[in-house]
């Protein structure tokens, strides 16, 4: 911004333009995050988002890894939804392959997305309502986010960063105690959990005066600022992957796409709340439908010979030996997925030259685009409501920067 | 689709290099020169409002021209996707006054390959800091090596 700008206040004195960075080091940025405001007095005259403190070159890294290897490359990026980032990546190579996935496999993909949205939405419904001065609030979203965390690590073995998707499948099977863990809590999560978070938040009237009216996006805002996700349904949009071009399962499962069309914050924390309750309709509707069977693909090429196997015959060790250490070639082409991710649209764009390597991964980041909106919606709002802002956009740093 | 493809065959005959469908994605290779008004057409008129994704591929020594930048079409009105592809040589025509939302993609595949978008007012560092020697994603960048540290700011 022009320096020699002057403005004159109320009173009629002569003001200057601020320039204030908020960030790398800032609590309510949720990583680091850094934004250079131009303010008027407590109005932001313009704002700019500066990113990249947290890349590491994923996209780069990529190329020199097997495409198995790349999986735990994927947890890392939105690292509050490791298990959609697996999907999104698995997705795209078995595109290349052509590999069609078993149907138990696909039911537990789909329930596991399901579940990491919740998980998700959680650490988004405590961080955002802390942002804004709500401390209660964040102790009952984390409650229920640690409860998600303890039945991950029953059946991934972590808590986060879980890289449980394989090029074909799951890596292991549920186990029972993880279906009666997640039953249990599913039900308690529906009938208690979330009237509990809506109570403290819905109708709170300084709640509702922070975030309503704050950070205006229109329809047409969001279709030129290419955001997606619950950013785009709250603004109207009326367009959800799941339902519109439907992958896994969820052709199979009855759910409702929440959209609100103020475009203000209060929408996004709407649709993000309604999405908490019909991601945990869904997952019991998967409960219940779970058909039997394996749950990875069975071809050879791809997929290595169960461990046990591999421990009293020498073809599956060298069987398993050159796939884990050359990888599997995958057929020149290229493909583009993108899914539903929590945050909005994650996709990987792969180019395959034959090699067992990727020539070239692209990631599509939800959150990286969705956050060129935050430029636009802080003009004109107080240096306060930018808060807002961060926290309604539901950033990762993770994944901004890759 | 084939609509879609029809017309703009009709249309933009000379500058459609080739178009084709493979796993059930829909690419058109389009000249560089002719990027932008195909672009404008596809929003205006066949209902593409939103650039899902932008990036660029490096074909160094396996084609000519080295670079081809790859665009991700969104229409949610006939809930369509569509790729175009340009060869270029390392300029094309910046899409940011027909999606504003281009801003920052193009602003990273600038600074990962080096590519000169033309007309965007903007084309600085966003996930690497300012003055960043060479362009990392290309082939010959080589990250073992060519990687410096940042002097502490």
């Amino acid at each position: 911004m022009e320096k020699d700008i002057l403005f004159r206040d109320s009173a009629g004195v002569e003001t200057d333009i601020l320039e204030l960075n908020m960030g790398p080091q800032h609590p309510a940025t949720h990583g680091v995050l850094r934004i250079k405001l131009w303010l008027d007095g407590e109005t932001v005259v313009k704002a700019r988002v500066m990113p990249g403190y947290l890349h590491r070159g994923t996209e780069k890294i990529a190329e020199q890894k097997t495409f198995h290897q790349v999986i735990p490359y994927t947890d890392r990026l939105d690292y509050l939804a490791p298990l959609t980032n697996n999907l999104a990546y698995v997705m795209a190579v078995e595109k290349l392959l052509g590999l069609e996935v078993p149907e138990r496999a696909k039911y537990i993909r789909t329930l596991l997305a399901e579940l990491t949205r919740i998980e998700s939405h959680l650490v988004w419904y405590a961080s955002h309502a802390m942002d804004l001065g709500a401390w209660t609030a964040w102790f009952y979203g984390f409650r229920e986010r640690e409860k998600i965390y303890d039945l991950l690590e029953i059946l991934t073995g972590q808590r986060m960063n879980n890289t449980y998707l394989r090029v074909g499948g799951v890596a292991a099977d549920l186990n029972h105690e993880f279906i009666t863990g997640l039953t249990d809590f599913i039900a308690s999560f529906r009938t208690k959990a979330l009237p509990e978070l809506h109570l403290m938040l819905t109708d709170n009237i300084i709640w509702k005066k922070r975030t309503q009216g704050v950070g205006l996006l229109t329809r047409e805002d969001v279709l030129a600022l290419s955001a997606t996700g619950p950013v785009a349904r709250g603004s109207g949009l009326d367009h959800d992957m799941r339902r519109d071009e439907p992958y896994l399962v969820y052709d199979r499962l009855s759910f409702r796409v929440p959209v609100y069309t103020e475009g203000d914050s209060y929408a996004r924390y709407l649709v993000r709340m309604d999405e908490m309750e019909e991601s945990a309709k869904m997952v019991e509707q998967c409960l219940a439908q779970l058909p039997r069977g394996p749950v990875l693909a069975d071809e050879a090429k791809v997929i290595p010979p169960p461990k046990d196997r591999v421990y009293d015959s020498i073809e599956n060790l060298i069987h398993h030996f050159r796939i884990v250490s050359e990888g599997f070639p995958v057929p020149e082409g290229e493909a583009f997925v993108t899914i539903e991710a929590p945050k909005g649209e994650l996709g990987f764009y792969i180019v395959s030259d034959g090699s067992p390597r990727p020539y070239r991964l692209h990631i599509r980041a939800s959150t990286f685009i969705n956050l060129q909106t935050l430029e636009k919606m802080a003009v004109g709002g107080l240096i306060a409501d930018v808060i807002t802002l961060i926290g309604t956009l539901d950033v990762v740093l993770g994944e901004v920067d890759r | 689709m084939d609509e879609i493809l029809r017309v703009l065959k009709e249309r933009f005959g000379a500058s459609v290099i080739d178009i084709y469908e493979r796993l059930g994605e829909t690419t058109v290779i389009i000249k560089p020169e002719a990027l932008k008004e195909v672009m404008l057409y596809l929003r205006d008129s066949c209902g593409f409002e939103m650039l899902t994704d932008l990036t660029a591929v490096d074909w160094l020594g396996k084609r000519e021209p080295r670079f081809e930048v790859v665009y991700h079409l969104h229409s949610y009105s006939r809930n369509l996707r569509l790729r175009v592809k340009s060869p270029t040589d390392g300029t094309v025509d910046s899409v940011v006054d027909i999606w504003p939302g281009a801003g920052f993609m193009e602003r990273e595949t600038w600074e990962m390959f080096g590519i000169d978008f033309r007309g965007n007012p903007e084309l600085t560092h966003i996930l690497l800091w300012d003055g960043f020697p060479g362009w990392p994603l290309r082939k010959d960048f080589n990250w073992r090596e060519d990687v410096p540290l940042p002097d502490n700011r």
